[in-house]
């Protein structure tokens, strides 16, 4: 709760102005007020009884939406439903707690592979979807601060990772703003930060709401609770492989890496080494990490593939010799009812694959 | 009191924090620190109340008996604040269309820092953050800043090992000073050690940690001010002397200024030293890494 009221205050994304914006809130309230009044009274003058109390209706009903809206607001943000709904988030912006013993990097497959709740360390999941590797490292070099001398650093490898330098597009790149320093956010612009922060101000109760309404169909649906039927899996593996394929133009996956993909894992190897050094530096202990996958996707993924697309990049990168703990074709957390699509865990994987990670390093007992 | 810095020179072992006061506030702290003992006052360019101490200091030097040669002035290079953070334009590549010009940008920013401050020389000179991109060039610019006789010593600010490593590594002289936020919920022991067995003499800022009530509700605190009648921030700052430490608390309250430095009077036992080091669990006002990305 704290967390998110310390957001509240900090961030870029509510009232940074709140008496201002209060203020304003009562004048519009009153004006609003006043004008509907005239109006229905010409409408009774001039129309009649009912259709003025019509008209009444809808202004008091009209009137009455915002301030119940922040009534709602206040109210639900106490909860720790709430907390834990919009979480994700939120996670940069509430306060973090330092000395962490653990925090994990990565785009959606680290996010939907850790979390630390019950595994009784101090961690956060710094994963945000999508995310490259030169991001990750933004936020490590931002965030790492919060981290306790000796801390383990997860970084999460996905099978592409290697291939992605940054989003051309940048609207990628805007929910940076909220809480990466400028100096770090690709193309920053402070006309793009006024804009965001305009259209934050303006609705932002409104996302409020939809990121919770979101998140409530979400776990009513039970979608990241719910496994897929292995006719479902097989879909899903298929979408994700011709995705990529597309996305980094691989015709065959058993193929040679192109020269453009090639250029790309170099540039990117150098990063990962980099953000090795920079852990080490820093008495931090990084640890390479590939997430599991369903069988149904792993097998999707030729050895040549492996060899060309991450084990190569990996090897490559980690000249400092640093754990590379790879679950990809493990047996026990293939198991299809850890996860929600045939890519990522679900809930109940995550905490089972946290808890496994934690303790093949011995972190946990 | 004062300490020799590793060039020899003079260094009061306690001084003030002048961060945010600005014009009256910092007038009138700054006449009763002089009349309480205080002859270190700290500042820095991203403060922006250079002016304000300055004219402070002028006031002083004209309406007391104490000259500029008895005070000790600190300043530091750094960043300009937005929203209450560096904005990170001058010291980092990343920033977007920024030609750097390291060497110039500390020389001007020492130019106005002087000036504001309306002194020909500064005591201490440190650069504010460990900015990674150029931390070495802007310590050789102040190298040469020192060489020239603008400044009298030299230092950092918020360097962990691995910074002043790569300044003792890179730069001809070693950092003086560092200063670094440490108080009893965050004592930085082998970043200490480390220093001090550099010769780097450490500094410390919010020694007080704005009296956060974990200090305040400390019973070992409580315990050992009753014992030596003493308040629980000259315990703290007592704590800090027996170690080496230079603390640079803030007040602009005459009353709590004269009780910061009225503590040389009492000496705490070393089960007492040890008792309030327990009391670490790395609190951090200030994260360093959102101050300084890539710190």
């Amino acid at each position: 709760m704290k967390g998110i009221k310390h957001w509240l205050s900090q961030s870029i994304v509510p009232g940074i102005k709140k008496v201002n914006e209060m203020k304003k809130m009562i004048l519009l309230f009153v004006m609003q007020a006043f004008f509907g009044f005239v109006l229905a009274g010409f409408i009774y003058l001039f129309v009649g009884f009912l259709y003025a109390c019509i008209a009444l209706f809808f202004l008091l009903l009209m009137l009455m939406i915002k301030p119940v809206c922040l009534v709602l607001y206040k109210v639900i943000l106490k909860t720790n439903w709430c907390r834990k709904q919009v979480d994700n988030e939120l996670k940069f912006i509430r306060r973090i707690s330092c000395e962490l013993d653990v925090c994990n990097l990565g785009s959606n497959s680290g996010r939907y592979a850790f979390s630390y709740s019950d595994t009784g360390l101090k961690g956060e999941n710094w994963a945000l979807g999508p995310q490259t590797l030169a991001y990750d490292f933004r936020v490590l070099k931002n965030y790492h601060s919060y981290l306790k001398e000796g801390a383990t650093v997860l970084i999460p490898v996905c099978p592409l990772s290697s291939c992605i330098i940054d989003f051309e597009e940048d609207s990628n790149n805007f929910k940076y703003y909220s809480f990466l320093h400028p100096g770090y956010i690709l193309n920053f612009s402070k006309a793009t930060k006024l804009k965001l922060i305009r259209k934050a101000e303006t609705v932002y109760h409104v996302t409020f709401f939809r990121v919770v309404l979101k998140r409530l169909v979400k776990n009513l649906m039970g979608m990241e609770r719910k496994s897929m039927s292995d006719q479902k899996l097989e879909f899903d593996a298929n979408r994700w492989i011709n995705n990529w394929k597309k996305q980094f133009e691989i015709e065959d996956m058993d193929g040679l890496v192109s020269k453009k993909n090639l250029e790309t894992i170099g540039s990117n190897t150098d990063l990962l080494r980099n953000m090795i050094v920079f852990c080490l530096e820093r008495n931090l202990k990084p640890v390479i990490v590939l997430p599991p996958v369903t069988s149904a996707l792993s097998s999707k993924f030729p050895a040549v593939f492996r060899e060309n697309y991450i084990y190569s990049f990996i090897r490559n990168a980690n000249t400092y010799q640093i754990p590379f703990l790879n679950y990809m074709d493990d047996e026990f957390l293939s198991d299809p009812a850890l996860y929600f699509n045939s890519y990522f865990l679900n809930v109940k994987g995550r905490k089972l694959f946290s808890q496994t990670i934690l303790r093949d390093l011995h972190l946990v007992i | 009191m004062t300490k020799a810095l590793m060039n020899g020179y003079e260094m009061p072992v306690i001084g003030m924090g002048t961060y945010p006061l600005q014009g009256e506030a910092m007038t009138n702290a700054v006449f009763a620190a002089v009349k309480c003992g205080y002859r270190a006052f700290d500042t820095a360019y991203a403060y922006k109340n250079g002016e304000s101490l300055g004219n402070a200091l002028q006031e002083v030097f004209s309406k007391t008996s104490v000259q500029r040669k008895e005070v000790f002035v600190i300043s530091k290079i750094g960043e300009n604040l937005e929203d209450g953070m560096p904005d990170c334009k001058l010291f980092y590549e990343s920033y977007p269309n920024e030609k750097k010009n390291i060497r110039g940008v500390v020389s001007n920013q020492l130019t106005e820092i002087l000036a504001n401050l309306k002194t020909e020389y500064l005591d201490l000179l440190l650069i504010h953050w460990p900015h990674p991109d150029y931390l070495v060039e802007i310590w050789s610019a102040m190298e040469e800043e020192y060489r020239n006789g603008r400044v009298k010593a030299i230092g950092v600010s918020n360097c962990r090992e691995w910074h002043l490593n790569k300044i003792m590594d890179g730069g001809t002289i070693c950092p003086m000073v560092n200063q670094i936020e440490l108080h009893p919920l965050n004592t930085k022991k082998k970043l200490v050690q480390f220093c001090q067995n550099s010769g780097i003499q450490v500094q410390a800022f919010s020694p007080l940690l704005v009296m956060n009530q974990k200090l305040t509700n400390a019973t070992v605190l409580k315990l050992l001010a009753a014992k030596y009648h003493k308040t629980i921030p000259q315990i703290i700052l007592r704590w800090d002397i027996q170690q080496g430490i230079m603390p640079i608390p803030k007040s602009r309250n005459q009353l709590r200024l004269q009780e910061n430095i009225d503590i040389f009077n009492f000496e705490l036992l070393e089960e007492e030293m040890a008792e309030i080091d327990v009391l670490n669990e790395g609190y951090k006002a200030l994260v360093e890494s959102k101050y300084c990305p890539g710190y």
